[in-house]
């Protein structure tokens, strides 16, 4: 059995340093994935933490067949999910007594432009845009490279559904944006600069 | 073929999943189609922009705060399960206590009673004591002793004894509560 098999073995136990090594063999993807999903570093922080509560208190019930990292990434998906929903209702509610503020959500907040780099904001801001789950199979497609097949079993879909949604979600950040070039010049872009050369790098 | 349908094979072919074949067929519809050209462009260009943005990564000493996390959600929980433990424990106390006044109230008031409940309410007090340990069978030997001799005295002090432990569980009860995190 290699290390992380061990590691699970015992963490399972109630072995908490054990388990300390899975926290810091898979700190980044959950976090980058609950960053990537919810928008801000405090949340991803608070969601990063309680994936790994949860994957403590359920690791009983991981089935070594499947993929360690599958699994917690699962975990953390369906976390972020229902947070977006709770959020989404709360809102909804405060909107019935109060209006919105005048920023979108989509936004960076403070706190993240002064954290992260002008082009990781507008990362953040353009995946913002996207439903929930679509920016799901974008974040998992692109950060932690799955396969059609892995995201698939991660987010409990098929994998004609993982295509489809991949496709819609391209579209939509496509027309985000085009809409943000309509509205200000953007210092360099494909249809400006060396529209020819990126076609044929990527094809 | 339409341009929507141009658009999926665009995505597939993104991921790396075009057989050679359609990536052909791509190539030559690109070449001849303004719109698509355009909408590739961009495609690929999001998509080079979104692989070359790194990970996110935690601020140091994650692991560390999730231990932390893990020993306070552990904390919360005994505490809950001692508070349950002592709700409990309140309850029967009570209700020993409420059983025991009844009793000796219908013994000391109505001595026709007397037998039928020694026999059949004290018999079955017996049978739990003698479950519990020495204090049990201690505590046994002092009821029995109040309820063979009745009075009006030893009335009132076995309630006011049954109060005040009912009152110090409870008292303990909302100390616990008190102690819980929200």
């Amino acid at each position: 059995m290699d290390a992380e098999g061990q590691w699970v073995m015992a963490a399972a136990r109630g072995d908490q340093r054990a388990f300390a090594h899975l926290v810091e063999a898979y700190q980044i993807p959950v976090y980058n994935l609950c960053y990537r999903m919810l928008g801000n570093p405090g949340d991803a922080e608070d969601a990063a933490q309680e994936t790994f509560v949860r994957v403590y208190t359920h690791l009983r019930s991981y089935n070594p067949q499947q993929k360690l990292s599958s699994w917690i990434l699962a975990v953390a998906s369906h976390y972020c999910i229902d947070r977006l929903r709770r959020q989404h209702i709360k809102l909804l509610s405060l909107d019935e007594v109060m209006p919105l503020p005048a920023a979108s959500q989509g936004e960076p907040q403070p706190e993240d432009s002064a954290m992260e780099g002008e082009t990781r904001a507008e990362i953040q801001s353009l995946l913002q845009t996207l439903p929930a789950e679509y920016r799901l199979v974008i974040a998992l497609r692109y950060w932690q490279d799955l396969s059609y097949e892995e995201i698939a079993q991660v987010v409990g879909s098929t994998e004609s559904a993982v295509k489809s949604r991949l496709h819609r979600a391209r579209e939509i950040l496509a027309d985000g944006v085009r809409s943000r070039w309509a509205m200000e010049a953007m210092p360099e872009g494909p249809l400006r600069n060396g529209k020819r050369v990126m076609t044929n790098a990527v094809l | 073929m339409q341009c929507s349908r141009w658009d999926e094979l665009m995505s597939l072919s993104l991921d790396g999943v075009l057989s050679s074949d359609q990536q052909q067929q791509l190539q030559a519809h690109l070449a001849d189609c303004q719109t698509c050209r355009e909408q590739w462009a961009l495609a690929s260009w999001l998509s080079l922009r979104l692989k070359a943005e790194p990970p996110a990564a935690p601020a140091p000493d994650f692991a560390a705060r999730v231990t932390a996390r893990l020993a306070q959600r552990e904390t919360r929980r005994r505490r809950l399960y001692s508070t349950v433990g002592i709700c409990i424990a309140s309850v029967g106390l009570w209700t020993v206590a409420a059983v025991g006044v009844l009793v000796l109230f219908a013994l000391l008031f109505e001595p026709a009673l007397q037998a039928v409940l020694v026999d059949i309410g004290l018999s079955l007090l017996s049978s739990a004591l003698a479950i519990l340990s020495v204090l049990g069978r201690a505590l046994w030997t002092v009821v029995y002793a109040l309820v063979t001799r009745p009075t009006v005295l030893l009335l009132v002090g076995y309630a006011l004894l049954a109060v005040v432990l009912a009152g110090f569980w409870t008292r303990v009860v909302f100390r616990r509560w008190g102690q819980l995190p929200e």
